[in-house]
C-alpha cells in the first residue's frame, strides 16, 4: 500500500532566514515539480525529506511516506531514493554490482535469481550483457539510465530527483528525461523533482509549485 | 568533541606529557651528604639541598658542551632555510611547469630513502676518496687523495648538506600539495602585467601565500634537524659531537650519573629545538617586514632592474634543488658500487675487482633484524591505521571540527625525539616493561600516527559526500557504508597511508635502538651501528639493505591501486 509523500506545514530556515514554506502531497505516480532559482532552498528541501539536513538549517513540519512519519526515521531506512545530477555510478563495482547495490534482500532467495533479476533488469534499459563492465566504459546516457534502474531496484517508496538532466547535454537530456519520467509513472511512486529549467517541469507532466 | 578524539588526544598526550617529564625530571636529583642521592620520582626522600642541582653543573662542566649545543641549534636553523629556499628558488624559476613535475617525481622515492642510507651515500660520495673525487682526480689527473676532512668535520657542513638533501624533497612534496590553493597563475599572471618578471613574481605574490600553508612541517624539519642522532651520528662532528648523540651516549651508559647527565642534557635539547623554532620565528618576522618594504618600493620601471634581479634568481633556482636530487642518486650509486667492490685502488672511478663478499656476509645475518623490522613497522602502523579510521569516522558521523586534532597530532614531530623516547624507555623500565619488540613498536606508534592520520584525513576530506548519501537512499547501513563505499573509494589513500607509514618505521633508529635497549635489531640499527667500522663495502651493502623496503613500499604505493583497479578505469 502507497499513500504518496505528504509535507505537512515544513518550514526550512537558515538561522532567521526563512527558506521556504511548504504544504503539498504527492500521489503514487505523480511527479510533483518544484521551481525556483538557486537560493531558494530547493535542494535543502530534497535533504529534509530525504533525512540528512545539514546542521546549519533548522526544520518545523512533518513528512509522511504512506501515512508513516518518518522525521526521526534515519535516512537509509526511509525508502526514499534520490536521483543527482550525475549517474554517480561507484567507480570500484561493475555495472551488475552497482544494481546489486540497492536490491532489497528477500528471504530464501537464491544468488542465481537475483542474477537473472540483475539481467532483466539491464534489458529493460536496453543494456542486456552490460553485467560486467566497468561503469567508465558506459556512455552518459547509459550511465543515467543505469543510475535510474538502481534506484528503482531498492524499491523505494518515493524518489526526489534533484536536477537530474542539468548536466546532460541537449540532445541526451531530450532521450534521458522521457525515459525517465516514464520509467517513474510505470514504477508508481511519488516522485519529486526540483529544477530551474520549465521544459522539465513540462515533460514531468504534474502540478509545478514556484518557489 | 567525539569520544574517539578525545581517546586519541589521551593516547598521543600522556606519554609525550609523561615521556618528557620522565626524560627531564632525573636532572633534578640531589646528591645527600651520605653518598645517597634524593631522587625527585621517589617520594619517600624529603631532603632540600642545594639550588641548583648537581646534574647541571656536571652539564656545564663538560667539556665541548655550549659547542656540542651550537652545533645542534645551527643545524636546526641551517638546514630547514636551505631546504626552503632551494624549494622556493625552484618554484620561482620553474613556474611548477613541466621541470617542477619531473623534479617532485624524482623527489618522491629520494624521500624514501632513509636518512641514514641518505648520509651513507653523501659520505661515500663525497669522502677525500669518495667517487667525487676520484672522478676530478681522473679529469685533473690527481695521483693521491686530497686531503680534506669532510664528514665529522667540526663546521658541520656535511652534516647540514645531509639533512638538507633529504628534508629538500619532504619541503618540496609538502609546497607542491599547498600550492593549488594558492592560485598561483593568477597572482604571477597579474605581478607580470605590472611589470616584474616570472621569478620575482612569484616571490613576491605567491611565497607569501605558500609559506603559511607549510609552516608547520617546517618546524617538525627544524626540531628533526635540530635533534637528529643517526644522520648526526654519521655525518656530524664526532670531536665533540652533537648535544643529541651525547645525550644518547650518556642515556645509555651504566652509571646512574651519567644518566641524570643525560636528563640535563635532554632539558638542553628541549631549550635547543626551542630556541631554533624562536630563532626562527623572529627571521619571519624580519623576512615579512623585508617584504612589505620590497612590495612598497614598487614595480620596477626600467627593463634593466628587472632582468638583474631575474637574471640572478632564475639560474639559482633552476639548479640548486635539482643538483641536490642529483647528489643524492650519485650517492646510491657510489653505495651500489662500494657493496659490490674488491679492491679499488685510488684514482679509478670503478673498483679494480669485484666481490659479492659483502653481500654473502651481509645475507648470512640480516633474517633477525629484517624480520624485526618487518614486524614492528606492519604493528605501528596497522595500530596507525584503525586508530586514525576510527577517530575520522566517529568524526565524520558527529561532524565535529577536526582542526585541533591535526594540529595536535604534529606534537610527536615538535618535540625532539630524544627528549621524548627517552622519557618513554625510563617509563618503560619503572613499570618494569622489559624491552621487546612490541615496546619498539609502540615507540614507532607515534611517528608514524601523525602522518598516516594526515594523509586518511585529507582522503576523508576529498571523498565527495553524495556517494555516501547516495549509498543511504539506496538503504545502506553505516556499516556498509563504510566497508563497501568508503573504503574502497579511498582505498588509494589508504595504501599511501599504509606505504608512508612503512616507509618511516622502517627508518626510525632512536626509537628503536633506545627503547629496544640493543636487544631489538633492525635493518636501520645494524646499518648505523656499522658507522665505526669504517668497511665501504660493508657499510655500501647495508645502506643499500636499509634502503631496499622503504623504496618497495614506494613503488607499490604507486602500484598496487593501478593493480587492483586496472578494470575500473574511474578509480584512477
Amino acid at each position: 500500500m502507497n499513500n504518496g509523500l505528504e509535507l505537512q506545514n515544513v518550514s526550512l530556515r537558515v538561522g532567521s532566514r526563512q527558506l521556504l514554506a511548504l504544504s503539498c502531497s504527492v500521489a503514487p505516480g505523480e511527479v510533483i515539480t518544484v521551481m525556483g532559482a538557486s537560493g531558494t532552498g530547493k535542494s535543502t528541501l530534497l535533504a529534509f525529506i530525504a533525512g540528512f539536513l545539514g546542521d546549519a538549517f533548522t526544520a518545523e513540519g512533518k513528512v509522511f511516506l504512506s501515512g508513516k512519519e518518518l522525521n526521526t526515521v534515519p535516512a537509509e531506512q526511509r525508502r526514499i531514493g534520490l536521483l543527482f545530477q550525475d549517474a554517480l555510478l561507484f567507480p570500484h563495482l561493475s555495472v551488475a554490482a552497482n544494481l546489486k547495490f540497492g536490491l532489497i534482500r528477500k528471504v530464501g532467495e537464491s544468488p542465481e535469481a537475483r542474477d537473472s533479476l540483475i539481467e532483466q533488469a539491464l534489458e529493460k534499459i536496453g543494456l542486456a550483457g552490460f553485467g560486467d563492465r566497468d561503469p567508465a566504459s558506459l556512455s552518459g546516457g547509459q550511465q543515467s539510465r543505469v543510475a535510474l534502474m538502481r534506484l528503482l531496484l531498492s524499491e523505494p517508496h518515493a524518489i526526489l530527483l534533484d536536477e537530474p538532466f542539468s548536466n546532460l547535454d541537449m540532445q541526451l537530456r531530450e532521450e534521458i528525461r522521457t525515459f525517465t519520467f516514464d520509467t517513474l509513472r510505470a514504477a508508481n511512486v511519488p516522485a519529486f523533482l526540483v529544477t530551474h529549467d520549465l521544459a522539465d517541469a513540462q515533460a514531468a507532466g504534474g502540478r509545478i509549485i514556484a518557489l | 568533541m567525539t569520544w574517539a578524539t578525545r581517546f586519541l588526544f589521551l593516547l598521543l598526550g600522556a606519554p609525550l606529557l609523561v615521556g618528557s617529564v620522565l626524560a627531564l625530571a632525573p636532572a633534578f636529583a640531589y646528591y645527600m651528604p651520605d653518598g645517597s642521592f634524593n631522587d625527585p620520582l621517589n617520594h619517600s626522600s624529603n631532603h632540600p639541598a642545594g639550588l641548583i642541582p648537581p646534574a647541571f653543573f656536571a652539564l656545564v662542566s663538560t667539556p665541548g658542551i655550549a659547542t656540542s649545543a651550537m652545533t645542534s641549534l645551527l643545524a636546526g636553523l641551517l638546514t630547514p632555510a636551505l631546504s626552503l629556499v632551494s624549494v622556493f628558488l625552484f618554484l620561482a624559476a620553474t613556474q611548477t611547469g613541466r621541470a617542477s613535475k619531473l623534479i617532485a617525481q624524482l623527489a618522491a622515492p629520494v624521500l624514501a630513502i632513509p636518512h641514514a642510507a641518505a648520509a651513507f651515500a653523501l659520505a661515500l660520495l663525497l669522502a677525500p676518496t669518495g667517487v667525487a673525487s676520484r672522478l676530478v682526480a681522473t679529469l685533473a689527473g690527481w695521483e693521491l687523495p686530497p686531503d680534506y676532512l669532510f664528514i665529522n668535520h667540526p663546521n658541520s657542513v656535511a652534516l647540514v648538506l645531509g639533512l638538507a638533501l633529504k628534508e629538500a624533497p619532504f619541503v618540496l612534496l609538502v609546497a607542491l600539495a599547498a600550492l593549488p590553493s594558492t592560485a598561483a597563475p593568477r597572482r604571477v599572471a597579474l605581478a607580470r602585467t605590472l611589470g616584474y618578471g616570472p621569478t620575482t613574481a612569484w616571490l613576491l605574490t605567491v611565497a607569501p601565500a605558500l609559506y603559511p600553508l607549510i609552516r608547520l612541517p617546517l618546524f617538525a624539519v627544524i626540531v628533526f634537524a635540530s635533534s637528529t642522532v643517526d644522520v648526526a651520528l654519521i655525518l656530524g662532528p664526532s670531536l665533540p659531537p652533537t648535544l643529541s648523540v651525547r645525550l644518547v651516549e650518556w642515556f645509555v651508559a651504566p652509571e646512574i650519573e651519567q644518566r641524570q647527565l643525560a636528563s640535563a642534557a635532554a632539558l638542553l635539547q628541549l631549550f635547543i629545538s626551542l630556541s631554533a623554532l624562536g630563532i626562527w620565528l623572529l627571521f619571519e618576522r624580519l623576512i615579512a617586514r623585508a617584504y612589505a618594504t620590497i612590495a612598497a618600493r614598487g614595480a620596477p620601471r626600467e627593463a634593466s632592474r628587472v632582468s638583474r634581479f631575474e637574471a640572478v634568481l632564475t639560474p639559482v633556482g633552476n639548479t640548486l634543488l635539482p643538483i641536490s636530487l642529483v647528489l643524492v642518486l650519485m650517492g646510491i650509486a657510489a653505495l651500489c658500487l662500494a657493496s659490490v667492490g674488491g679492491q679499488w685502488r685510488y684514482p679509478t672511478i670503478l673498483p679494480t675487482t669485484w666481490s659479492l663478499q659483502h653481500w654473502s656476509a651481509a645475507l648470512s645475518s640480516w633474517q633477525t633484524p629484517l624480520f624485526n623490522a618487518i614486524a614492528i613497522a606492519l604493528l605501528s602502523v596497522t595500530a596507525a591505521i584503525v586508530l586514525s579510521l576510527v577517530t575520522l569516522e566517529a568524526q565524520a558521523r558527529s561532524r565535529a571540527g577536526t582542526a585541533s586534532l591535526s594540529t595536535f597530532l604534529y606534537l610527536p614531530l615538535l618535540i625532539p625525539q630524544v627528549v621524548f623516547i627517552s622519557g618513554i624507555a625510563v617509563f618503560a623500565e619503572r613499570t618494569r616493561l622489559p624491552p621487546s619488540l612490541l615496546l619498539v613498536a609502540v615507540g614507532h606508534f607515534f611517528f608514524v600516527m601523525p602522518y598516516v592520520y594526515l594523509t586518511l584525513q585529507s582522503g576523508y576530506a576529498r571523498l565527495d559526500s553524495r556517494w555516501l548519501l547516495l549509498a543511504k537512499t539506496l538503504g545502506a547501513s553505516r556499516t556498509v557504508c563504510f566497508w563497501r563505499v568508503r573504503i574502497p573509494l579511498m582505498s588509494t589513500q589508504l595504501i599511501t597511508a599504509a606505504m608512508l607509514g612503512l616507509t618511516i618505521s622502517l627508518s626510525l633508529y632512536l626509537p628503536t635502538q633506545i627503547l629496544g635497549a640493543g636487544r631489538v635489531p633492525t635493518i636501520t640499527t645494524e646499518a648505523i651501528a656499522l658507522v665505526s667500522s669504517g668497511s665501504r663495502g660493508t657499510i655500501g651493502t647495508w645502506a643499500l639493505l636499509q634502503s631496499a623496503l622503504p623504496t618497495l613500499c614506494f613503488m607499490l604505493a604507486l602500484l598496487l591501486p593501478r593493480l587492483i583497479w586496472s578494470k575500473r578505469k574511474g578509480m584512477l
